[in-house]
């Protein structure tokens, strides 16, 4: 039944994605056939990849929205003493809210990445002659996706978890994602790109190459540190509300 | 093997919480008896929250332990809440209707009736098409006692339950209180500052101020022992067990904790002329202890 109220909580997060991927296709569907890259020698890959990440910002704000929606709100919207008192386990409530969240996360990321698979076999989006989708980057790709949202829901969901004022909480979260994303691009430009490929960056780009479907480097390492980075993040927010006190 | 069911459905030895430097809850030490109506009162800020928030591991002990039918509240934590209904003034889920909250709530508990939804929802008179948070104050604690009921608790612990309800609600609340659950033999666990509604249906009272418990009786024994004896003239005696002694103009007043007949045999003795021996009211009581309290520290 928690599982509902996620649901629930989680509706206009995902009404919200949804409208400008419909608006995208209705585009598509209206000038079908839209030519993709047809005219360039890019690899199907590279090509999907820079398509869905601009679907990434839908993404972005999918993984913050879930982040803020989870016990840590409830608790701060005074609800923690409702929900507290039922029969689970503190650590529930955090790997519910967690397991809906990614599930949901990686149903839009395979979604969209299918969509676009969908919209190319029936010629509606129309890629380079004779270059295809690999099953790798069918896996990548949206995997890649999710671990950027997972991230950005990590570090939202641990600020409502720790910080008692809902509106601080969220506006804490949007100054951490802000602060590391400028870590990023300082280490870009002013450490050589040391640190480029595991942190500090949210997106792992698993096709770097324009004109090849290589995978990129050290891409498991990275996805797999992201990974990590959020179980021990969600570790943290569990440790926190076990020490919280709730107030009644 | 046989489960030992223990005699008191609530127990604290030595609870302590500790805000700042605020002691929100001083060394109480609670016994509350299995199937009792047992009333925790005292003033605002007290410290009865605090001690329901510890029972239900809401918030941690600084000192001291809390045990729910023999259950560490904290190390037993689920065993006790599945166990435990509670009733709060907090909100439940706003965008939820009454309805959708009973399924939602139903899905927690193994044992939980829709045959007692059912008819708590007719007594109540709820409506359960109504979202949480556009129900009236009244229909919002019977949400949540509907809820608690619903899961069929053998303790139920209501904070402050009938605060800010109209006496009609009220009334209807402290008579499923006394005449469904107190009478099932389950216990019923409630803070309160209305001292005339507690008097009504609780066995059992415990004060609280300061953190600290001022006395913890039966209700039958607090009304039997506790008098007020008006004497002509100026008496010079005092009781043992005086709480207060007034003189003024032609009257002695006593307030007693204890042996009243007695004392008033005594004063006749003396060839006082005792002008009344009367029974107080909780009130009347709560106000003398925490007086009495006061001039200990003092």
């Amino acid at each position: 039944m928690y599982l509902l109220k996620s649901w629930r909580d989680a509706r206009l997060s995902v009404a919200i994605f949804a409208v400008p991927i419909l608006i995208m296709l209705y585009g598509f569907l209206r000038h079908a056939p839209a030519d993709i890259g047809t005219s360039s020698h890019a690899s199907t890959e590279w090509l999907v990849t820079r398509g869905l990440s601009i679907a990434g910002i839908l993404l972005l704000f999918v993984g913050w929205s879930l982040g803020g929606d989870g016990i840590g709100h409830d608790v701060a919207e005074d609800r923690g003493a409702f929900l507290l008192t039922r029969p689970r386990l503190r650590r529930f409530f955090v790997w519910s809210d967690g397991g809906f969240s990614f599930g949901l996360m990686a149903v839009l990321a395979w979604g969209l990445t299918l969509l676009f698979v969908l919209l190319a076999l029936v010629d509606i989006i129309r890629l380079p002659p004779g270059m295809s989708l690999s099953p790798l980057a069918l896996v990548l790709i949206p995997l890649s996706g999710l671990i950027f949202a997972g991230l950005i829901y990590a570090v939202t969901y641990l600020c409502t978890m720790a910080i008692p004022l809902d509106k601080t909480a969220r506006v804490v979260s949007v100054a951490a994602l802000i602060a590391y994303s400028y870590l990023h691009f300082k280490a870009v430009r002013d450490w050589g790109g040391v640190t480029r490929y595991i942190f500090p960056s949210w997106w792992v780009d698993p096709f770097p190459y324009q004109y090849s479907s290589a995978v990129a480097p050290h891409v498991w390492l990275e996805l797999g540190a992201r990974a990590i980075a959020i179980v021990v993040l969600l570790l943290i927010a569990q440790f926190v509300l076990e020490r919280r006190e709730i107030r009644a | 093997m046989t489960e030992v069911m223990p005699d008191l459905a609530i127990e604290t030895r030595g609870l302590v919480k500790r805000y700042r430097n605020v002691d929100a809850v001083n060394g109480l030490n609670l016994s509350v008896p299995r199937g009792a109506v047992y009333a925790l009162v005292g003033r605002n800020g007290s410290g009865k929250t605090t001690t329901i928030r510890m029972l239900l591991d809401l918030a941690r002990p600084d000192a001291g332990t809390a045990r729910v039918l023999g259950m560490d509240s904290h190390v037993e934590r689920v065993a006790v809440l599945e166990r435990v209904g509670y009733v709060s003034d907090r909100p439940l889920l706003g965008g939820w209707t009454g309805e959708q909250l009973v399924r939602f709530t139903g899905g927690f508990y193994p044992r939980w009736s829709d045959e007692l939804v059912a008819r708590y929802v007719q007594v109540f008179d709820i409506p359960m098409k109504q979202k949480f948070r556009n129900m009236s104050r009244g229909n919002q604690t019977k949400m949540w006692l509907l809820l608690a009921l619903a899961q069929q608790p053998e303790v139920l612990i209501l904070d402050e339950p009938t605060a800010g309800l109209d006496p009609v609600v009220t009334d209807q609340l402290l008579r499923v209180l006394v005449e469904d659950v107190a009478s099932d033999g389950r216990t019923v666990f409630l803070s309160s500052h209305h001292l005339a509604e507690v008097e009504r249906i609780a066995d059992w009272v415990g004060m609280i101020d300061k953190g600290r418990l001022l006395l913890e009786t039966p209700m039958e024994e607090l009304r039997a022992k506790f008098r007020r004896i008006q004497v002509a003239g100026v008496a010079e005696m005092t009781p043992v067990a005086a709480m207060r002694v007034r003189r003024s103009g032609g009257s002695t007043e006593y307030v007693v904790r204890d042996g009243a007949e007695e004392f008033v045999d005594a004063l006749e003795r003396e060839g006082a002329t005792v002008l009344q021996s009367s029974p107080m009211n909780l009130s009347e009581i709560f106000l003398e202890c925490l007086s009495a309290e006061g001039k200990e520290r003092e």
